[in-house]
């Protein structure tokens, strides 16, 4: 019988796992591997950022285009990874949590913290999903697979519920800061902050739940703390020697000197071609064929003298045959050392500080617009960093038109930081704004209000009919 | 006249007994049936001397049985002879008029032992003294005695073997070794420890014998290509021309849906795992292929997909016999794509940027050459088209190229010991530059009695083989590029160092003869099979075999890729090795009993084998330069890392063979294995069959239809499993996922994931196979034919289902569902001319089979199967695995009121495909896709001719499939000239109401239409195919005697494959090397390695 039962000789295998702290937390640090997929794909980039008017692909040559044309199908090669790395990684969270229960630990505090860390994970997992596609299924245990193919699409507000639940809980548990071994762990702030943003979308569209009290109290929590600064120089912020300094409450980890742990961000923005030997004109390592191409419009909209064009766009570059191209290209988070496999050590943001401010900023606007009240205060913080000067009152004499201001200025504070497009959804300006964005190359006819969503996958339909696709796409 | 005999007292003389027995017409065995029940005597006789004898009467009166026999002997021409009770029947060897009738002399005794070359004893030879009709037969030992006068000469003959002739000397101790006779057609088959005879089968076996081969084998490169078309219901594809790559081989249709469908492979007698690679062809005795669950119930829990089993070349004993085969050929590639030319290109390109430029919205006023990419179009194609290159890539990348084989095989022995030494060179340039494969295969068998009862031998087979592939066949690499280059590009532009063509991508698109230059793909491959046997004869009956075998093999792959092929991300070198182990201890026990009416045959075995790989990877960039490609030459290591893994299997079985009279045959069989890849309740499992088979022929009632002398009925049932699942799918695994933490750039912490589900349930695949067949044989097997009716039917089947991914995974293994083969083969053999200096013979083969699935999941829930992001096929209950599930197309729109009055897709103009909205809702969407094909053909045939003419010989091998389709993936993106070239069929493409086209081919212009998943991407597959034509001289004697008898045999010959093809497809039908799952079977990714055709001159010979 002993010839028979033979053990896997190179792999781990599920039985025997998730049973003591040790193997819990390898367990943890592949839920926090799950952030460097799902938050640094191509997929991310196209959905969150590429999809708004902040770039423009006209090249027909891969099917991402349809996204920027707005014109794409359940069948589009992008959508299913995102739709599959999301839940593969919530999964993670999932068995871990369910597992976790039947394990002793020596401090039961770190068994709550960690707890709170994946819980925060899953979260932010079902906001991506519920941002990409709306209500999809909460799943919040590990299912068999008879259970999977009976789970139905939630609606929208229950997976709201579902996140709210998970990081009202999980702050409880969170620690605010780590010793400089754990840096990089999820803090109390991070699931605040995130949190706060939940209640700043759901109160936006579609639910419009005006939840600005939940979110403003939760911002000025963060803001008070005290672990977190200002930074007075634009740049620094994604300056590599910064690269886990107080300018961020969220982010995901990167290193490029481990394979696979590298941040492929840079490498993905940077054309094809590029010429690696020229720093100035070129970039050290990277280069792919969907670099988005930056929007004249984006590029035209920024005030003279902002310095955040200069640190957001590269508006000529060399190609490796030597000619100059002139096709505009995001050089955010250039910065830093790249790995072999043109991944780069650099971090990448999911909130940083001014996002909290600008929220904060928001949601005290949402309350009662101030004439030069703190949120004015905040906002022109962010213009004079930019080199801008402040604006006035009577520049921005209403609610209304302080809601544009922010929404412009978010554009130029984070463009390619893959907050755009949910920025011009929640605010509901997605129709309008790209209405006019596509005019200019004729393809406005293709934006609808549906077009919020992304059609799900038309392989997920095909594994579970229950399932069914957002309207627009049928 | 008589010859009296004082005879023993006892026994009385046919002259001395008298009988009365009116017999009118009846045929020569009922008179005998008749003597029989009226007297003592008993007739001794073959049948085949009797039964196309004319009827004979005898008078109603009382006579003596000499008169009687006389009188038959007159009707019938048949000598008789009484010896002591029994009467010799023989044919007259004189006039009809004057028959024999004897009675015998007391004679001196001779005893002897009638044995086959391995020694072993053959019971029931017939021995008869030449000129007469008395003799016996040899009992379970091969032991006989008989009395014959000093002188006469002895005929000693067994079915298989050629008959041998002894004078009777004053020697009274006979031995006698009779060799086997290839030429019969009462052939033995090998079925899986042990053989049997092909006319007591009672299962479906095919075989095909080496000599099939002998030709053949300068062009056919590996044993499996040898199966093409030879053997009913073996399907054979040949999903790549790679020289030494493997095909991919299907015993009656699908069983299994995603456990591996290849049949087990079992060389000399060991089950071997992986592929037949490094087998060399000329030293193959004959391969056998099990094809019913009562044939490889034996094989158990490896059975299910048929078992093919390769038998080499043993030693034959007595003088060294050497032969020298040696060939030497050209090929070129069989079949290219065709695309457009330079001009075609042009049109096909600035008419489909322009329609896609206006379609996405583009202002028509912007210069040809400022629209955007994928739009954008060069000025000068449409002013200067000459000055644009016209390359034909497919030529530029192919080559005429020498194929060489020679094989050394030296055969003898002594009294006791054998030998066969056998050495095989084999080297094939590809028809692809940059692509080859040369392997050296050596065999040593000897086989040496140490003791009277005791033998042992030992195998070895040795073999090394060095691949180049060059990363031909790539996704996107250099054979799927030269289709798909646009021809106005450069033939000599690289991809870095040379800039890039900036309307046609060439920074994406790398040019496919560089890639074949750059890039080094070697694979050296060694492999020994080989194993140790000990045979002990317990008793007479009863004999007890140990054997011990390995396979083993190992090799490494060398990958080096330059900067410039690379697209400028910097070369790279890749080493892997690899190694696989395979050990086998199998102990047989033998059991024979032989009587007059009764033959009893028993086997049990056990056996433990146990199959063991490991491997390692390594992966290194940063090379300053590309002068030196080993991974020293890199600074930046990528990947380093190495993995084992193990499986054993343990099995008992038994086999039991009875026949009754010849007639009557029953088989069964039993096998219990146990797996290691198996959860823990489901580890063993238990594989019986039974088969039962009746020779009517020798049945009595059958004597009047003289022209069938081989009619057989066979029925069996029987269950084998799969069990081709990975080593441990059964258990959960763990995947690294690692994060980085801590402040700074942070450090690497292990982290852990889970990669697959746990199923402990996890079992085989059952399978259960009834098979019914018959086989005939007429005018002395003039003509034969085979006929076999199958249902086979697999429970519990392995299934890779996708599963919704909100459970964690996008599939997992599970055993679901129930799929059902079922079919019809037909072996047919003839020889129409059979003289010495003229013959002429075919052989055929024709299988149908139809798969079904019956069940599936707990639910019956349909499994889609996915290409290019959508589902293009489905496996639901009632069709066939992995069918085409796809948009129906009725050609294209014609005009504005065809488009307005039709259900569309998207957006769709006049031009763009038509789809058929077949759930007649209004609007073309996913739900109109319905099953419209599938991969597995209706029926497959093969016919072989062979024409002999004095000195000369032809052969002509043709073999075909149809009814069935297939999907060219690049369909789907097809017309984007951005990319590349397109296929021809684009020439007939729409362009305005004045110019349609063919009216099947939509406009030029990237619309979702294209990648709306149709059966615009389908194609039907069926084809026929000359395979082989050979034409061959034999020397004859008196010229091989005026060489003073050096040399024994001499040949020469002209061999041809692939000569021609027809078929309805672009490229070769069989094809596709990625996505070919059987979920999602016939993806035609237009990187398949073109097959090559072959001219081949050989000579042959034997000293």
């Amino acid at each position: 019988e002993d010839f028979l039962n033979l053990a896997p000789i190179s792999e781990r295998s599920v039985e025997g796992f998730y049973n003591s702290e040790d193997e819990l937390n390898q367990a943890l640090m592949g839920i926090y591997d799950g952030l460097q997929t799902t938050q640094t794909s191509v997929y991310a980039m196209l959905m969150k950022e590429q999809r708004s008017d902040n770039s423009f692909q006209q090249s027909l040559l891969y099917n991402f285009h349809s996204i920027f044309h707005f014109n794409e199908s359940p069948e589009n090669t992008q959508l299913f990874p995102a739709w599959s790395d999301l839940y593969e990684s919530i999964y993670r969270c999932n068995i871990f949590l369910q597992r976790i229960e039947g394990v002793d630990f020596e401090n039961s505090q770190a068994k709550e913290r960690m707890k709170a860390e994946a819980k925060v994970i899953r979260a932010l997992l079902y906001f991506d999903l519920v941002r990409y596609f709306g209500g999809v299924p909460v799943v919040t245990q590990p299912l068999s697979i008879t259970e999977s193919l009976q789970y139905d699409r939630n609606s929208i507000e229950e997976v709201y519920a579902a996140i709210i639940s998970d990081l009202e809980e999980a702050a409880a548990n969170l620690p605010e800061t780590y010793p400089s071994v754990d840096v990089g762990r999820i803090t109390s702030m991070a699931a605040k902050a995130l949190l706060g943003k939940v209640y700043l979308t759901r109160s936006g569209y579609p639910l419009e739940t005006g939840e600005w009290e939940e979110a403003r109290a939760l911002f000025e929590e963060v803001i008070n703390s005290g672990h977190f600064e200002f930074f007075t120089d634009y740049g620094s912020i994604f300056d590599i020697a910064n690269d886990n300094g107080r300018q961020y409450v969220f982010w995901v980890q990167f290193n490029s000197d481990a394979q696979g742990e590298g941040n492929p961000i840079p490498r993905i923005q940077a054309p094809n071609n590029i010429d690696r030997n020229n720093p100035e004109l070129g970039i050290s390592s990277g280069g792919s064929p969907l670099s988005p191409i930056v929007s004249q419009d984006l590029i035209d909209r920024f005030e003279e003298g902002d310095v955040r064009l200069a640190h957001t766009v590269q508006m000529e570059w060399l190609q490796n045959d030597g000619t100059m191209q002139n096709t505009p290209f995001s050089r955010k988070f250039v910065s830093g050392n790249s790995g072999p496999l043109n991944n780069w050590d650099i971090n990448w943001p999911i909130i940083r500080y001014t996002d909290v401010l600008m929220m904060y900023a928001e949601t005290l606007n949402e309350q009662s617009y101030v004439p030069d009240g703190q949120a004015f205060e905040i906002l022109n913080n962010v213009r004079e960093r930019a080199g801008l000067g402040p604006k006035t009152p009577n520049e921005v004499p209403d609610q209304q038109s302080f809601r544009n201001w922010v929404l412009n200025e978010r554009r130029f504070e984070f463009a390619f930081e893959h907050q755009r497009w949910h920025d011009l959804v929640r605010t509901d300006q997605g129709l309008a704004v790209m209405k006019s964005f596509l005019s200019d190359y004729g393809l406005d006819g293709n934006v609808t209000r549906e077009k919020y969503l992304y059609p799900i996958p038309s392989r997920v339909i095909q594994t579970n009919p229950i399932i069914t696709q957002n309207p627009g796409f049928q | 006249f008589l010859l009296a005999s004082n005879g023993n007292a006892q026994i009385k003389s046919i002259e001395e007994v008298v009988v009365s027995l009116p017999l009118e017409g009846v045929t020569v065995k009922e008179a005998f049936r008749k003597i029989e029940a009226a007297s003592d005597y008993t007739f001794v006789y073959l049948t085949r001397e009797v039964r196309n004898l004319p009827p004979v009467s005898v008078e109603d009166k009382d006579q003596s049985l000499y008169e009687v026999l006389v009188a038959i002997a007159r009707q019938s021409g048949l000598d008789f002879k009484q010896i002591n009770h029994n009467i010799h029947v023989q044919k007259s060897s004189k006039e009809p008029q004057t028959p024999l009738v004897s009675v015998s002399e007391a004679d001196i005794e001779i005893r002897g032992t009638v044995t086959d070359e391995n020694g072993d004893p053959i019971p029931g030879a017939t021995v008869l003294i030449e000129g007469t009709s008395s003799g016996t037969a040899t009992d379970i030992d091969g032991n006989f005695s008989l009395e014959a006068e000093e002188g006469a000469v002895l005929v000693i003959s067994f079915i298989g073997y050629q008959s041998q002739r002894i004078t009777v000397g004053n020697q009274t101790d006979l031995s006698i070794t009779l060799t086997e006779d290839q030429s019969s057609l009462e052939e033995v088959v090998v079925v899986g420890y042990g053989t049997q005879k092909s006319r007591d089968l009672t299962t479906a076996v095919s075989k095909l014998s080496g000599e099939k081969l002998e030709d053949r084998t300068g062009t056919i490169t590996r044993v499996d290509q040898a199966l093409i078309g030879a053997l009913a219901g073996v399907r054979v594809q040949e999903v790549s021309g790679q020289p030494g790559r493997p095909l991919s081989i299907k015993v009656r249709g699908t069983g299994s849906i995603t456990a591996g469908s290849e049949p087990l492979y079992v060389i000399d007698g060991v089950p071997i795992s992986g592929d037949l690679d490094n087998i060399a062809v000329g030293n193959i005795e004959s391969i056998e292929v099990l094809k019913d669950a009562a044939a490889s119930a034996i094989y158990g829990s490896r059975g299910a997909n048929g078992v093919v089993i390769i038998t080499t070349k043993k030693g034959k004993g007595g003088a060294p016999s050497v032969s020298v085969k040696t060939r030497y050929g050209f090929q070129q590639v069989a079949e290219t794509y065709d695309v457009l030319n330079r001009d075609e290109w042009i049109d096909f390109a600035v008419e489909e940027r322009t329609n896609t430029y206006l379609l996405n919205g583009g202002d028509p006023i912007v210069p040809l050459d400022e629209r955007p990419g994928g739009a954008r179009i060069n000025p000068e194609w449409i002013s200067n088209p000459e000055n644009f290159p016209d390359t034909d890539w497919q030529a530029l990348i192919s080559r005429t190229a020498p194929i060489h084989n020679s094989q050394l095989s030296i055969s003898g022995g002594t009294e006791n010991t054998t030998y066969n030494i056998y050495a095989d060179v084999f080297q094939q340039e590809g028809v692809i530059k940059h692509t080859d494969y040369n392997r050296y295969s050596f065999k040593a068998n000897v086989e040496t009695k140490i003791h009277d009862r005791v033998k042992v031998g030992l195998n070895i087979s040795p073999s090394f083989s060095i691949q180049n592939e060059a990363d031909a066949e790539d996704v996107g690499g250099p054979v799927s590029r030269a289709k798909f280059l646009a021809p106005i590009v450069e033939p000599n532009l690289g991809t870095v160092e040379t800039g890039g063509e900036p309307y046609t991508r060439t920074d994406i698109l790398v040019n496919p003869l560089a890639w074949l230059e750059e890039t080094d793909d070697e694979t050296k491959r060694f492999r020994t099979i080989g194993s140790f046997y000990a045979e002990l004869e317990v008793t007479n009956n009863l004999s007890l075999r140990n054997a011990t075998s390995a396979d083993y093999s190992n090799g490494n792959n060398n990958f080096y890729k330059t900067n410039n092929v690379n697209r400028d991300n910097g070369s790279f070198a890749q080493a892997s090795t690899f190694l696989n182990t395979n050990l086998l201890n199998e102990t047989l026990l033998n059991y024979t009993v032989n009587t007059d009416n009764h033959f009893f045959t028993a086997i049990a075995g056990f056996s433990a084998q146990k199959f063991y790989n490991e491997s390692t990877f390594s992966e290194v960039r940063g090379f300053p330069d590309d002068l030196v490609k080993t991974l020293n030459a890199g600074t930046e290591l990528i990947a380093a890392r190495s993995a084992a893994s193990e499986h054993s299997l343990l099995s008992y079985f038994s086999r039991a063979t009875y026949s009754l009279n010849d007639r009557y045959l029953f088989t069964a069989s039993i096998r219990r294995d146990g797996s290691s890849r198996f959860g823990g309740n489901n580890k063993w499992g238990w594989f019986p069959s039974a088969s039962v088979g009746w020779r009517i022929s020798e049945e009595e009632f059958m004597n009047p239809i003289e022209f069938v002398n081989n009619l057989k009925l066979r029925a069996s049932y029987g269950a084998t499993g799969n069990y081709n699942i990975p080593n441990y799918g059964y258990i959960g695994s763990l995947s690294q996922t690692n994060y980085v933490l801590g402040d700074g750039s942070g450090v690497l912490v292990g982290g852990l994931s889970p990669s697959s589900f746990s199923n402990p349930e996890l079992s085989w695949e059952k399978n259960n196979t009834l098979n019914i067949g018959m086989d005939i044989g007429l005018l002395e097997n003039q003509f034969t034919l085979g006929v076999d009716a199958y249902r086979s039917v697999t429970s519990d089947l392995l299934l890779n289902v996708p599963i919704p991914v909100i459970s964690g995974f996008s599939s997992s293994l599970q055993n679901i569902g129930k799929v059902e083969n079922k079919g019809l083969e037909f072996e047919l053999g003839a020889r129409i001319v059979s003289t010495r200096d003229f013959s002429w013979r075919i052989d055929g083969n024709l299988a149908f089979n139809r798969n079904t699935v019956l069940e599936l999941g707990p639910e019956g829930a349909p499994i889609p199967g996915f290409a290019r992001g959508t589902s293009v096929t489905i496996t639901q209950i009632g069709s066939p695995i992995g069918s085409y599930y796809l948009i129906p197309v009725a050609g294209i729109f014609m005009s504005e009121e065809e488009l307005n009055s039709s259900p569309i897709s998207k957006t769709q103009s006049v031009g763009d495909l038509k789809y058929i909205d077949t759930n007649e809702d209004g609007v073309i969407t996913d739900e109109d896709k319905t099953i419209v094909g599938k991969n597995q053909p209706d029926y497959t045939w093969g016919l072989t001719q062979t024409i002999q003419f004095k000195s000369f010989d032809l052969s002509a091998m043709v073999y075909g499939e149809s009814g069935f389709e297939l999907i060219n993936e690049s369909q789907g993106g097809a017309g984007r000239s951005h990319v590349g070239n397109v296929l021809g069929y684009w020439r007939n493409r729409y362009v305005s109401p004045e110019n349609p086209g063919d009216g099947k081919t939509p406009r030029a212009a990237v619309t979702p239409n294209l990648t709306t998943p149709s059966t615009f991407w389908m194609f039907d597959g069926s084809f026929w195919r000359i395979r082989n034509v050979t034409l061959g001289y034999n020397a004859p004697n008196s010229l091989l005697d005026n060489l003073g008898g050096a040399i024994a045999g001499l040949r020469v010959y002209l061999s041809a494959e692939n000569v021609f093809t027809k078929d309805n497809y672009f490229g070769t039908p069989q094809t596709g090397v990625r996505n070919n799952s059987l979920l999602v079977p016939g993806i035609d990714a237009t990187n398949t390695y073109p097959l090559a055709k072959s001219l081949v001159l050989g000579l042959n010979v034997t000293f």
